[in-house]
C-alpha cells in the first residue's frame, strides 16, 4: 500500500488512528498496530507477510539467547541472526545478479523470478541494527514478542525506513501516549509536505525525467541535461516526501521517528551530503560497517579503504546492479579524494562554489542511479554532450521546465526552519490545507510507486 | 465522546469492508434504491477516456441502440466470447433466438468457464474482439486459454466458477489488489458530479499550464475527440493500429482463430462468427500523424473470406462513417456503430436461425 494512494490516506490511516486512540491500554494497542502493519504490508505480495513473521520469530528468540550468553556464545548467536538477515535478503535481491555475473563465465546457475519483498533491505537492516546493539549490550533483548513484532512491522517506516534503532523506537512502545492536537497537527502537516513532495515535485517532474532516460540516443543536449537536473530533485522529493509521510503518519499517533533528510542539496562537500541524506542509513553504515572495519583509527590508506568498502556496500544494499556499484564506488572515491586533500581543500572557496561543486558530484553519479545500465548512463552522458540525434520529442514544456528550476530555489526556502516557523506554526491549517490542494492540482498521482520501495 | 468514537471506527470499517471485498460494492449497487444509487456512480458513464483525463469538452453519455423489433422464437441458441463491445447485447438485440448467453474474455482469468450446448437446436458462437487485442487474443500462448472446458448439466450457456484459489490466492483476494482497492474508493469518494468538477478543473488547468493530459490519451483536435494512446502510438507491441504486422504473425492470428473455430465446433457448436471492431483510429485517421494503419482488420477479413469462414464486418462502413459511430470520449462505439454492428450480425445470424442439424 502506497503513502499516495487513496486506501492508505482515505481509509487505512484514519481508520488506524481511530482503532488506536479508542483502544485502551498499552498491549491492546500494540496489539492493534501489528495486527494493522501486517495488513499494511500485506497489500502488496501478501504471502510474504510469512517470511517476515519468520524472520521475526529468528530474531526475537535469537537475541533472547545472545542476551543470555557471553564470550564466543554470544558472538555466535550474534553471526546466526546477521546471517540469517542477509541470507534472507542475498536469496531474493542479490542470487540473480551473482548468477547471472558468474553464468557469464561459462556456469549455468538457475536464476529465480521471485517478486522483491516490499523494503526487505530497510526491515532486514532494522533487525540486524538491533541485534547488534543487543550484542553490544546497548540495549537489553526485548522480551515483549508483541513489541518486538512492532518495532519490525512498524507501518509508517517498514518498506522504506527510516532504518530505526531500537534505542529510539521501542521505548516509545512502552507507553503510547494519548491523543495530542499538536502531534496531530504536526503529523498532518509532514504527511501534506510529504504528499507535495511526492505528487507535485517528484511524480511531476518524472513525466519530463522519464522518457529522456528510456531513450537517451535521441535526446538533445538541453534535454539530457534538465533531465539529469530534474532527477536530482526527482529523487529527493521522492525519499523525502516518503519520509516525511512516514514521520507523519507515526507523528499522528504519538510516535516520533528519526529524521531522515537535513537539506542535502546544500552540502557544502560529500562527507557533508552523507550526514544529510538518508540519515538512518549513512549513521547504520557508519556505526555497524565502518567503524567495525576501523574507521579512521589507522590511518589514511586504511580509512580509505574502509569508506570504499562502505560506499560499495552501500551502492549494493540500493540494487543489485553494476550501476549501482558504480554510483556507490563513485560516492566512496570522491570521499576519499576529500579526505586525502584535506580540511584546506574542503573549505577552498566561497560556499556557493563548495556547493556547486559538491552537486554537480552529486549530479552526475544520480546518473548511474537512475539508469537501467551501464550503457543507458553513458548514453545520457553522451546525450548531455550534444551526441545524441536530438530527434525525441517528449512534451517539453516551457512552463513545466520552469517549473522544476523554480523548485530548486523554493524546496530550500520552504525548508528552513525560519519559514517554517513563520508559516506553518502560524497558520497551520491553512499551510496544511494549502499543501494538499497544491499536491492535488500539480500533482501527478498515475506515477508508479516510491523509488526507494524497490530497495 | 466514546460512542461517537466507536461510531466512526465502524462507519470506516464498513467502508473497507466494501472496498476490499470482492463484489462488495456491485452487490449494493444492485440491491440500493434511487435514493443511495448516487453513492455507487458508472464509472463509465462519460465515456472511459474521459474518465482517463476529464477534459470536459469530451464528456458525454450515449445511449445504447434500441434493439430490432422481436421475432417469434426459433430453435436456435447464440453464444457470444467478447468485450466491452458485446457486452452490452442481450437476448432482445437478436430476435429469434431460443436462449442467448455471453462470456467476457476477461472472465477466463477469474473463472473456471464451462460450456453446455443442447444439440437439438442449432447453436451458433459469435467471437467478438476490439482490434486492439487481437493479436494478443489470438495467439498461440493463449488460445488455450479461451477453450472453456465441457458441461454435461446445467441450461445451455456459458457456465461460470470462481477458480479455486488456494490460501496464497485467498490472501490475495482480501488482503491484496491496493490497485482494485483504489478503484473502489474512486467510485464510493471521487465519482460524484461534485468531485468530477474538481477532476475537470484540475485536466483543464494542467493543459493550459503545462500542456499536458493524462499519458494515457491523445487529443485529435481536427475531429474534437479523444484517441487512446496505445492504440495511436508506435511503442505499444500488440496494440498499435500503426505498428506493421508481419504476413507470419498475421497467418499466426488467423491459424489460431481457426483453431479456436475447430475447437468450438467440436464442442458442439454448429457455426462460429467472428467479429473484429475496428480501434477507433484505424477507422477515422488511418494516416494519423503520417503513420500507416497495418490494415489488421482487412487482412484477417480477406483471409476469412477466402477459407470461408463466417465473420461479421463492420469495418468498411466505419471508414467511411468515421466520428460519425464512434463516442468522443470513449474508445467504444456510439448508438449508431452499435446499430449498425447489431444489424449486420442479425443478418449473419439469419442464415443459421431456423436450421436445426441433422434433421
Amino acid at each position: 500500500m502506497l503513502f499516495n494512494s487513496a486506501e492508505y490516506l482515505f481509509l487505512f490511516l484514519p481508520f488506524c488512528l481511530l482503532l488506536h486512540y479508542f483502544l485502551r491500554g498499552n498491549t491492546l494497542r500494540m496489539a492493534g498496530l501489528v495486527i494493522l502493519s501486517a495488513w499494511f504490508y500485506m497489500a502488496a505480495f501478501p504471502v510474504y507477510i510469512f517470511i517476515l513473521l519468520g524472520l521475526i520469530a529468528v530474531d526475537y528468540v535469537a537475541a533472547i539467547w545472545m542476551d543470555k550468553s557471553e564470550g564466543l556464545k554470544r558472538k555466535l548467536w550474534l553471526w546466526f541472526c546477521l546471517l540469517s538477515n542477509i541470507l534472507l535478503l542475498a536469496s531474493f535481491k542479490y542470487w540473480n545478479f551473482m548468477a547471472g555475473n558468474i553464468n557469464i563465465l561459462g556456469c549455468n546457475l538457475p536464476l529465480h523470478d521471485w517478486a522483491l519483498p516490499v523494503g526487505l533491505s530497510f526491515h532486514t537492516f532494522q533487525s540486524m541494527s538491533y541485534a547488534i546493539e543487543v550484542y553490544r549490550k546497548a540495549w537489553p533483548a526485548e522480551k515483549n514478542l508483541l513489541r518486538y513484532s512492532l518495532y519490525i512491522l512498524f507501518f509508517p517506516q517498514m518498506v522504506a525506513g527510516p532504518i530505526e534503532r531500537p534505542q529510539n523506537i521501542l521505548p516509545q512502545f512502552l507507553h503510547f501516549k494519548g491523543f495530542s492536537l499538536e502531534d496531530f497537527r504536526e503529523g498532518l502537516f509532514q504527511l501534506a509536505r510529504g504528499l507535495f513532495m511526492k505528487a507535485a515535485v517528484a511524480d511531476r517532474l518524472s513525466l519530463f525525467v522519464n522518457p529522456i532516460f528510456e531513450h537517451p540516443e535521441q535526446a538533445s543536449s538541453t534535454q539530457s541535461v534538465l533531465a539529469i537536473l530534474f532527477f536530482t530533485i526527482q529523487i529527493y522529493a521522492d525519499f523525502s516526501g516518503y519520509s516525511n509521510m512516514a514521520l507523519g503518519s507515526a507523528r499522528m499517533l504519538g510516535i516520533r521517528l528519526m529524521v531522515n533528510f537535513q537539506q542535502p542539496y546544500l552540502a557544502s562537500s560529500l562527507s557533508d551530503f552523507w550526514r544529510r541524506w538518508h540519515i538512518s542509513l549513512s549513521t547504520w553504515f557508519r556505526d555497524y560497517l565502518y567503524i567495525p572495519l576501523g574507521g579512521n583509527r589507522n590511518g589514511a590508506i586504511a580509512a580509505s579503504g574502509n569508506l570504499l568498502i562502505v560506499f560499495l556496500v552501500s551502492g549494493l544494499w540500493h540494487g543489485a546492479g553494476w550501476n549501482f556499484l558504480l554510483w556507490g564506488l563513485l560516492h566512496g572515491l570522491g570521499l576519499v579524494i576529500e579526505n586525502l586533500l584535506g580540511k584546506k581543500a574542503k573549505e577552498f572557496g566561497p560556499h556557493w562554489f563548495k556547493l556547486i561543486r559538491t552537486q554537480i558530484w552529486v549530479m552526475l553519479c544520480w546518473v548511474f542511479f537512475r539508469a537501467t545500465s551501464m550503457d543507458n548512463a553513458l548514453a545520457v552522458f553522451k546525450g548531455a554532450l550534444g551526441f545524441g540525434s536530438g530527434t525525441l520529442s517528449p512534451e517539453f514544456y516551457l512552463a513545466e521546465i520552469a517549473y522544476g528550476l523554480a523548485l530548486l530555489i523554493l524546496i530550500p526556502i520552504s525548508e528552513s526552519l525560519k519559514f517554517q516557523e513563520n508559516c506553518f506554526r502560524k497558520f497551520p491549517w491553512i499551510s496544511v490545507i494549502g499543501l494538499l490542494v497544491f499536491s492535488y492540482f500539480l500533482g501527478n498521482f498515475k506515477a508508479s510507486s516510491f523509488l526507494y520501495f524497490q530497495f | 465522546m466514546r460512542l461517537l468514537h466507536f461510531s466512526l471506527l465502524l462507519i470506516f470499517l464498513f467502508a473497507y469492508g466494501l472496498v476490499k471485498i470482492p463484489g462488495a460494492i456491485q452487490i449494493l449497487r444492485n440491491h440500493s434504491n434511487w435514493r443511495i444509487r448516487p453513492f455507487w456512480p458508472d464509472l463509465y458513464k462519460y465515456g472511459d477516456l474521459y474518465r482517463f483525463s476529464f477534459l470536459k469538452e469530451y464528456k458525454e453519455s450515449s445511449p445504447h441502440c434500441l434493439p430490432p423489433t422481436a421475432k417469434p422464437e426459433t430453435r436456435t441458441d447464440l453464444f457470444v466470447l467478447g468485450d466491452s463491445f458485446a457486452a452490452p447485447f442481450g437476448k432482445l438485440n437478436f430476435p429469434g433466438v431460443r436462449n442467448f448467453s455471453f462470456v467476457n474474455w476477461n472472465q477466463f482469468d477469474g473463472f473456471k468457464v464451462k460450456l453446455k450446448t443442447d444439440s437439438s437446436v442449432r447453436n451458433v458462437l459469435i467471437i467478438e474482439s476490439s482490434e486492439k487485442h487481437i493479436l494478443l487474443r489470438f495467439s498461440q500462448g493463449q488460445v488455450k486459454r479461451f477453450m472453456p472446458l465441457l458441461s454435461d448439466t446445467g441450461k445451455p450457456g456459458f457456465h461460470l466458477t470462481e477458480k479455486e484459489t488456494g490460501f496464497t490466492g485467498t490472501l490475495e483476494k482480501y488482503a491484496g489488489r491496493p490497485a482494485v482497492a483504489d478503484q473502489n474508493l474512486n467510485i464510493l469518494l471521487f465519482s460524484n458530479e461534485a468531485v468530477l468538477r474538481i477532476k475537470e478543473t484540475k485536466a483543464d488547468f494542467n493543459r493550459s499550464v503545462f500542456g499536458r493530459i493524462a499519458a494515457e490519451v491523445e487529443e485529435y483536435p481536427a475531429k474534437n475527440m479523444l484517441l487512446q494512446r496505445m492504440t495511436t502510438d508506435l511503442d505499444y507491441l500488440y496494440m498499435s493500429s500503426f505498428r506493421p504486422i508481419s504476413s507470419s504473425r498475421e497467418n499466426e492470428t488467423f491459424d489460431v482463430m481457426k483453431r479456436l473455430q475447430a475447437y468450438f465446433r467440436k464442442a458442439g457448436i454448429d457455426t462460429v462468427i467472428f467479429a473484429c471492431i475496428p480501434n477507433p483510429v484505424s477507422a477515422i485517421a488511418a494516416n494519423y500523424r503520417g503513420r500507416t494503419y497495418n490494415q489488421l482488420i482487412p487482412r484477417l477479413e480477406t483471409q476469412m473470406k477466402a477459407s470461408k469462414t463466417g465473420f461479421v464486418s463492420v469495418f468498411s462502413e466505419f471508414s467511411k462513417l468515421k466520428e460519425k459511430v464512434y463516442r468522443r470520449g470513449d474508445t467504444h462505439w456510439n448508438d449508431k456503430g452499435e446499430a449498425i454492428w447489431q444489424k449486420k450480425a442479425n443478418v449473419a445470424l439469419t442464415g443459421c436461425l431456423g436450421e436445426i442439424p441433422n434433421q
